[in-house]
C-alpha cells in the first residue's frame, strides 16, 4: 500500500466517523453517555441502510 | 370467507419452500411433512390482525388421465367447475388418483390456485394437462414461476403459462426479499375481488409486522452495545493478596457474562425474525489468524469501498511492519481519531478488552475489578459484527439450516 492509497484510506474512515452512527459509538467507546442509541441506529434500519 | 390459497403443481417444483417462505415463519415449514407432500396441509397466517390460510399440496401424478376422465362427458364451460366436483365425489376416482383429489379438494372448496413451476426445467406439453384441469376448477388462479436452481427456461414458461393464467410472477421462494414478499400478496389481493380489502390489510400488516423488527433490532442492539461496553464486575476482598488472586476468578465471569449477553441477544433477533428452528455455528474471530483475510475485514469495519481502496494490502502486508501496521488501523476505527495505533495482533485478545484494577478501600480492604471496556474500537467493531448477523437473519428465507455467526466474544 503506497501513500496515497493509505491518505485515501483515512479519508474515507474519517469521513465515515463523520456519521451521527459513528459519533455515537465513538462517545460510547469512551464511556461517555449516549443518549438513546436506539434512535440513533433507528434510521440504519428503516431506511435499509444496515452495513452489509 | 378466510382468503385460501392452495399451492399447486408438479412433484419436487418447491410447492413447499414456497409455503413455508410465505408464511414468515420456519415453525410452519418443520411442521410441513418431510419429503413430498401427500396429504394437503393448512396453515394459517396470522399477522396483527390480518388472517390467510395457505395449503400445501401434493404434487399431480396422473394429470392426463384425470383430464381424460373429466372429459369423457361433453360439458360447457359453466359445468366444468361441476364436472371436477363429481370426479372428488367418485369414490372410485379417489382411489384411483389420490394426489388430484388431495390437491383438488381445497381449491372446490374455496381457495385460490396458486400454481408453482420451476425455470430450471424446461417446459412440455405433459403440464398442459395440470393446467388445463386447474382452469376446469373455475377457482382464481396464479402461476409461480420458482427458480430452484436456474432461470434457464423462465422465458418458455411464461409463454405458456399466459395462455392459462391472467397473472404469472417470477418469485424465487429461497432469494425473495420482503418488497418481492409483499409485492406477491398484493398480487394476491387482486386476484378474487371479495378478497381484496382483507389482503390489502394482510399487506398493510405484514410492512408493520417489518416496522416492527425494525425498531425491535435497533431497541436490542442499542441495549447490548450498551451492555457489553459498560458492564464491569468487582468483588471487595479483606487484603491485597486475595484480591490479585480473584482477578482470574473475575476474569473468566466477566467474558461469561458478555458471551451469554452475546447469545441472549442472538436469541432474541432469531425470534423476532421467527428463526425458530435456525442453529448457529458460532465462530470465533481470532485477528491473528484472520489479519490479512480481507473477507473479516469487512465483517470487522470496512465496507465494499474501504476494502476496495486497501484491495492490495492482503498480499503486501505479509512480509512489511508498514502494511502491517496499517491492517491494525484500518480495522482499529477509533484509534485513528486519538492517532494512537495499537499492537493490530492483540487489538481484540481478551486480556486486552477490558481494565482490571485492585483499588484499596477507604475503609480497609481492597476491591478487585474488571471492566468496563477499555477497547475504544469494541463498539464500531462489534457493531458491524452484529449488522452481519442481522443481515444474515433478514436474507434467510429458507426453513431451519445452520448460520454460521462470527463472534467476538469467545
Amino acid at each position: 500500500m503506497d501513500d496515497a492509497q493509505v491518505g485515501k484510506l483515512l479519508e474515507q474512515l474519517s469521513g465515515q466517523q463523520q456519521k451521527p452512527i459513528y459519533k455515537a459509538l465513538d462517545r460510547l467507546s469512551r464511556q461517555k453517555d449516549v443518549t438513546n442509541l436506539a434512535e440513533v441506529l433507528e434510521p440504519l434500519f428503516t431506511d435499509g441502510q444496515i452495513p452489509d | 370467507m378466510i382468503p385460501a390459497f392452495a399451492v399447486v403443481g408438479h412433484p419436487n417444483k418447491g410447492k413447499s419452500s414456497v409455503v413455508s417462505t410465505l408464511a414468515r415463519d420456519d415453525r410452519v415449514a418443520v411442521s410441513m411433512q418431510s419429503g413430498t407432500t401427500q396429504v394437503s396441509e393448512s396453515f394459517d397466517i396470522h399477522l396483527g390482525e390480518a388472517h390467510y390460510k395457505l395449503i400445501d399440496t401434493p404434487g399431480f401424478q396422473r394429470p392426463r388421465k384425470v383430464l381424460a376422465w373429466l372429459q369423457q362427458q361433453p360439458v360447457s364451460a359453466d359445468q366444468r367447475s361441476e364436472r371436477v366436483k363429481a370426479f372428488l365425489q367418485d369414490e372410485a376416482c379417489r382411489q384411483q388418483f389420490p394426489d388430484e383429489s388431495e390437491l383438488l379438494a381445497p381449491i372446490m372448496a374455496g381457495a385460490a390456485i396458486l400454481y408453482v413451476v420451476d425455470s430450471s426445467r424446461p417446459y412440455s406439453p405433459e403440464y398442459e394437462a395440470e393446467m388445463e384441469i386447474l382452469r376446469w376448477t373455475g377457482q382464481p388462479s396464479m402461476a409461480l414461476i420458482n427458480p430452484i436452481t436456474s432461470r434457464d427456461y423462465i422465458d418458455n414458461w411464461q409463454q405458456a403459462l399466459q395462455q392459462f393464467f391472467r397473472t404469472v410472477r417470477i418469485f424465487d421462494a429461497v432469494q425473495a426479499d420482503l418488497n418481492q414478499h409483499i409485492e406477491l400478496l398484493q398480487a394476491f389481493a387482486h386476484l378474487h375481488q371479495p378478497w381484496s380489502e382483507s389482503l390489502s390489510s394482510l399487506v398493510s400488516a405484514v410492512q408493520a409486522e417489518i416496522h416492527r423488527q425494525q425498531l425491535q433490532s435497533c431497541k436490542l442492539a442499542a441495549h447490548l452495545l450498551e451492555d457489553l461496553v459498560r458492564y464491569q464486575q468487582r468483588q471487595k476482598v479483606p487484603d491485597e493478596k486475595q484480591a490479585k488472586s480473584l482477578q482470574p476468578v473475575l476474569q473468566a465471569a466477566y467474558y461469561s457474562w458478555m458471551r451469554k449477553r452475546e447469545q441472549k441477544a442472538h436469541d432474541e433477533l432469531q425470534t423476532l425474525y421467527r428463526h425458530h428452528q435456525l442453529q448457529r455455528d458460532n465462530t470465533e474471530l481470532t485477528l491473528s489468524d484472520d489479519l490479512f483475510d480481507t473477507e473479516k475485514w469487512y465483517a470487522w469495519g470496512l465496507n465494499r469501498k474501504q476494502l476496495a481502496a486497501v484491495g492490495g494490502i492482503a498480499g503486501a502486508a505479509a512480509g512489511g511492519m508498514l502494511d502491517l501496521t496499517v491492517a491494525g488501523s484500518s480495522l482499529l476505527l477509533g484509534t485513528l481519531g486519538g492517532g494512537a495505533i495499537g499492537s493490530s495482533a492483540a487489538w481484540l485478545g481478551a486480556n486486552k478488552l477490558a481494565k482490571q484494577k485492585l483499588k484499596g478501600l477507604p475503609l480497609g480492604g481492597f476491591e478487585a475489578r474488571i471492566g468496563p471496556m477499555k477497547n475504544r474500537n469494541f463498539p464500531t467493531s462489534y457493531w458491524r459484527v452484529f449488522c452481519s448477523f442481522i443481515n444474515a437473519l433478514i436474507s434467510v428465507t429458507t426453513p431451519g439450516g445452520i448460520l454460521s455467526v462470527w463472534m467476538m466474544l469467545r
